[in-house]
């Protein structure tokens, strides 16, 4: 984590607390919102420790939400699982995938990397888009959410569903802080800084990255269990790369390698989403070109912007670490 | 004879397909091989040269004058491109690869803005609308023509690496100043002359296409996605890579979904990993691996 | 400790390493030295594993390593630095030292504890950085180091990972004399029990700490002998010396 980062709590208690708040309070258009953002900002997390620590840029995330999605509709559904118990299958699956989908992929670096994270994903998406059983791409609905009447907590009730949603978005930012805090964390951050160095220092780079998709992939498949809990329909669009694209447009705007920068990333990117929506159906061409702007003229995010100002202004005293 | 005239269709259908993703993959790979620039957004170019032939052919009613415009037009929108935004990106794969992302956003929403959602389909000239008999029944003569196109685009590209100067750097995967002036080439200008060429193969298979697949927003990355596993188990930069690596695509997107139509378009996929598992580098990679 | 017998590698149509054979026994301090282009780094690419070898053997204290990646030759004792700094450069001196430690502990997989917490890693970390004169510098920025403390965190990293054959790839390259003369005591003052193989330029910095030399020349080793005996050779003086006079 950057040791000088003054900017990190305030803003994260700004966010996080206002979303919170307006769980609690707004109306119901407006906690489709906050649900929303809630999802998002769990998937771009979960996407910001690939990108951002482990230094590999997937262009197919979205492929574990589908993931998630899909097991949980499976097993719940088909099944008749217990939607609590299939959603953690669905982890689980997530994570598998990941170690299976890491072990290819990771073969490959650079541009083989990100084509081929694409492709992958994109296979998933076509599976799915020709599943019958789950209404091909017509998708599948009349799924239900999970059941926590014996906690006093009635999820159908979009209210306490999306303080729920803020509650796990906020658990997710602290289990990547923890993750990335600690020396699995930093052995990530050195591989991406110079993954050389760290193989010639005893490192088995490869191992470290399939772990790193591992976890990446059990939370994103989480956040698409999430997502159809809060829809009730599953559809491939949850993992085509459009889904991809815009995690990773997140990200890359938030500011990629601090865990701040996606969440501030998530929350602009839905609120831009809805208030452009609310002028023109074509909202896709203007987040293309601020984030082209974005990406040329600040490619270290919004927020790595904000910290190198401030580190401008405040240059580090001695001691300070 | 059922069956043999069964996958005799299927095996034409494999060829043009084929013949169209070479034409895609062709650029996007030496593109990439030479010029180290991953242009994300080269199907885009494809989807507008097929936008801009259905309106030409709509408008005039002539396909071959669609055929010679578009690819034209399609080349001015990319080297705009190039000279406005990719040029200055060299280098940088990621930043390359998250600009051109973003401009398929663009193209896309740009698509739906000008032509709707409405899906197209464009007439094939009247020359080549018959079908021809084989394999017990009629197949499309256009498709056959798409084919020979792409084999003909294949061929001419193969002399022209061979046989000109340009292809010399191209070849010899140039990319520092004081070879190329030991050729006699200026090569920022033979940069963007390989830029272009790439741009107005895609334009042109858009034309292509369109009478076989439809014009919609959104075709640009239903074929970016082969295009890119094309590149990728070819070897990126290598033409006889993209010849390779269209033809095993084109066939197992078409015969996948045939003989596995559980799994569809599943096969390309479990082909491309396969090979990415024996040889990361690509079937046929212009510079070996250490 | 290290016995290297026919190592071949080549390029394409160029041969590299030209049936390379040496023979390094514990606590040996040898040097590699030979013009330009002789294949001295592509040789410890092949010994530390960046490379395979066409054929030829390396044995690493008696275990055959010629076949395994580069992390796991560390593990069995082997590390290197590099000629060009290759180092974390979004890291501070004690988080690299820091975590080329815990790459050695095997505690780089603990992800339940904080990384700045570790005490038992950054204390080392410290004392590594104090053996190669870095201790003043734990919490600068590497990216902000002198190229001469880079060079020294160089070697520090490759402490880090408790090497018995320390491979170092022209520790002196591109320093300023007075550098040289720091990094020369740096090198004379490794424990005597780590086996040392080093390439390098500066002929004084070889003749001092060498006791055995290995000249390369286009691929093929031309004479191994002592400094004396190298200083006397013919061959060597024209081939080598002679370019330099």
């Amino acid at each position: 984590m950057p040791a000088r980062d003054p900017l990190s709590l305030p803003v994260l208690a700004l966010l996080f607390g206002g979303v919170l708040a307006a769980a609690l309070f707004v109306d119901a258009y407006r906690l489709t919102i906050v649900i929303e953002i809630a999802i998002l900002v769990i998937f771009v997390l979960s996407l910001d420790f690939l990108v951002g620590y482990a230094g590999l840029v997937s262009f197919g995330h979205a492929g574990f939400m589908g993931v998630g999605a899909y097991a949980l509709a499976y097993l719940a559904h088909f099944q008749g699982w217990p939607s609590g118990v299939a959603i953690l299958a669905g982890v689980a699956c997530g994570a598998l995938s990941g170690i299976a989908i890491g072990a290819l992929v990771t073969r490959v670096s650079g541009v083989f990397f990100i084509m081929v994270t694409l492709a992958v994903s994109m296979m998933f998406w076509a599976w799915a888009s020709k599943a019958r059983k789950f209404g091909a791409d017509d998708g599948l609905g009349g799924l239900k959410r999970m059941d926590l009447k014996p906690l006093g907590l009635d999820l159908n009730d979009d209210r306490t569903f999306a303080v729920v949603c803020v509650v796990l978005a906020v658990l997710a930012y602290l289990l990547f802080r923890w993750l990335v805090r600690s020396p699995f964390g930093q052995t990530l951050k050195a591989i991406k800084q110079n993954e050389n160095r760290a193989r010639a220092l005893g490192c088995p780079v490869q191992r470290y990255k399939v772990a790193a998709f591992a976890i990446a992939g059990a939370v994103a498949a989480f956040a698409g269990a999430l997502h159809l809990q809060n829809t009730k329909f599953v559809h491939p669009e949850v993992a085509h790369w459009i889904r991809s694209g815009e995690g990773l447009i997140v990200v890359i705007v938030g500011g990629a390698g601090t865990l701040t920068g996606p969440v501030i990333g998530g929350f602009l990117f839905v609120l831009f989403h809805r208030i452009v929506e609310s002028f023109t159906t074509h909202w896709q061409i203007w987040m293309g070109l601020l984030f082209v702007a974005i990406v040329l003229a600040a490619p270290d995010g919004i927020f790595g912007r904000l910290l190198s100002l401030v580190r401008r202004k405040a240059p580090k005293g001695p001691g300070d670490a | 004879m059922e069956l043999v005239n069964f996958l005799g269709i299927q095996l034409l259908n494999a060829l043009w397909l084929s013949a169209l993703l070479f034409m895609l993959a062709v650029g996007l790979s030496v593109v990439f091989g030479l010029l180290d620039v991953l242009n994300l957004a080269h199907c885009t170019l494809y989807m507008i040269g097929a936008y801009i032939g259905f309106t030409i052919a709509n408008w005039l009613g002539s396909y071959w004058l669609a055929l010679a415009v578009a690819p034209v037009a399609v080349t001015v929108v990319g080297a705009v491109l190039y000279v406005a935004l990719l040029r200055r990106l060299r280098g940088n794969h990621l930043i390359q690869a998250l600009v051109t992302f973003g401009l398929l956003f663009v193209g896309y929403d740009a698509a739906r803005m000008i032509w709707g959602v409405d899906q197209f389909r464009m007439a094939e000239p009247a020359l080549l609308s018959g079908s021809f008999p084989v394999f017990g029944q009629g197949y499309p003569v256009y498709r056959l023509f798409v084919f020979a196109v792409g084999l003909v685009t294949a061929v001419a590209l193969y002399l022209g690496l061979e046989r000109t100067r340009l292809g010399a750097v191209v070849r010899a995967g140039v990319d520092d100043r004081e070879t190329a002036a030991v050729l006699g080439i200026n090569i920022d200008r033979a940069f963007f002359i390989v830029f272009c060429i790439g741009t107005a193969l895609a334009g042109f298979a858009g034309v292509l296409a369109a009478p076989i697949r439809t014009v919609e927003p959104g075709m640009d990355v239903e074929i970016l996605i082969p295009a890119l596993v094309v590149v990728v188990i070819g070897g990126p930069g290598s033409l006889k890579g993209a010849v390779l690596g269209a033809l095993i695509i084109g066939t197992a997107d078409t015969f996948g979904p045939v003989l596995l139509p559980e799994f569809s378009s599943f096969t390309m996929y479990a082909v491309m990993a396969a090979i990415l598992l024996v040889r990361p580098q690509g079937l046929l990679p212009v510079k070996p691996a250490h | 400790m290290l016995e290297v017998a026919g190592l071949r590698k080549s390029f394409g149509s160029l041969l590299v390493t030209d049936d390379v054979s040496l023979s390094l026994a514990a606590g040996a301090r040898e040097a590699v030295i030979g013009p330009n282009g002789a294949g001295k780094t592509t040789l410890f690419n092949l010994l530390s594993g960046e490379l395979r070898p066409d054929a030829g053997t390396i044995r690493l204290a008696g275990r055959d390593v010629t076949r395994l990646p580069p992390d796991r030759r560390v593990t069995a004792g082997l590390a290197r630095s590099f000629q060009r700094n290759n180092l974390f450069l979004g890291m501070t001196v004690a988080e690299s030292l820091a975590t080329a430690v815990a790459l050695r502990r095997g505690e780089s997989r603990v992800f339940w504890r904080p990384f700045a917490g570790a005490r038992a890693l950054h204390e080392r970390a410290a004392r590594l950085a104090e053996s190669v004169g870095l201790a003043e510098r734990l919490q600068t920025d590497v990216r902000h180091l002198s190229y001469g403390s880079q060079r020294q965190l160089e070697i520090a990293l490759a402490l880090a990972a408790e090497p018995r054959l320390l491979l170092l790839d022209e520790p002196t390259a591109g320093m300023s004399p007075e550098e040289t003369k720091t990094m020369q005591r740096l090198i004379a003052g490794l424990p005597r029990d780590l086996t040392l193989l080093l390439i390098e330029h500066d002929m004084d910095v070889v003749f001092e700490m060498a006791e055995r030399i290995t000249v390369l020349d286009y691929g093929r080793v031309l004479v191994q002998g002592t400094p004396d005996e190298i200083r006397r050779s013919a061959v060597v003086k024209q081939i080598y010396l002679g370019e330099a006079g």
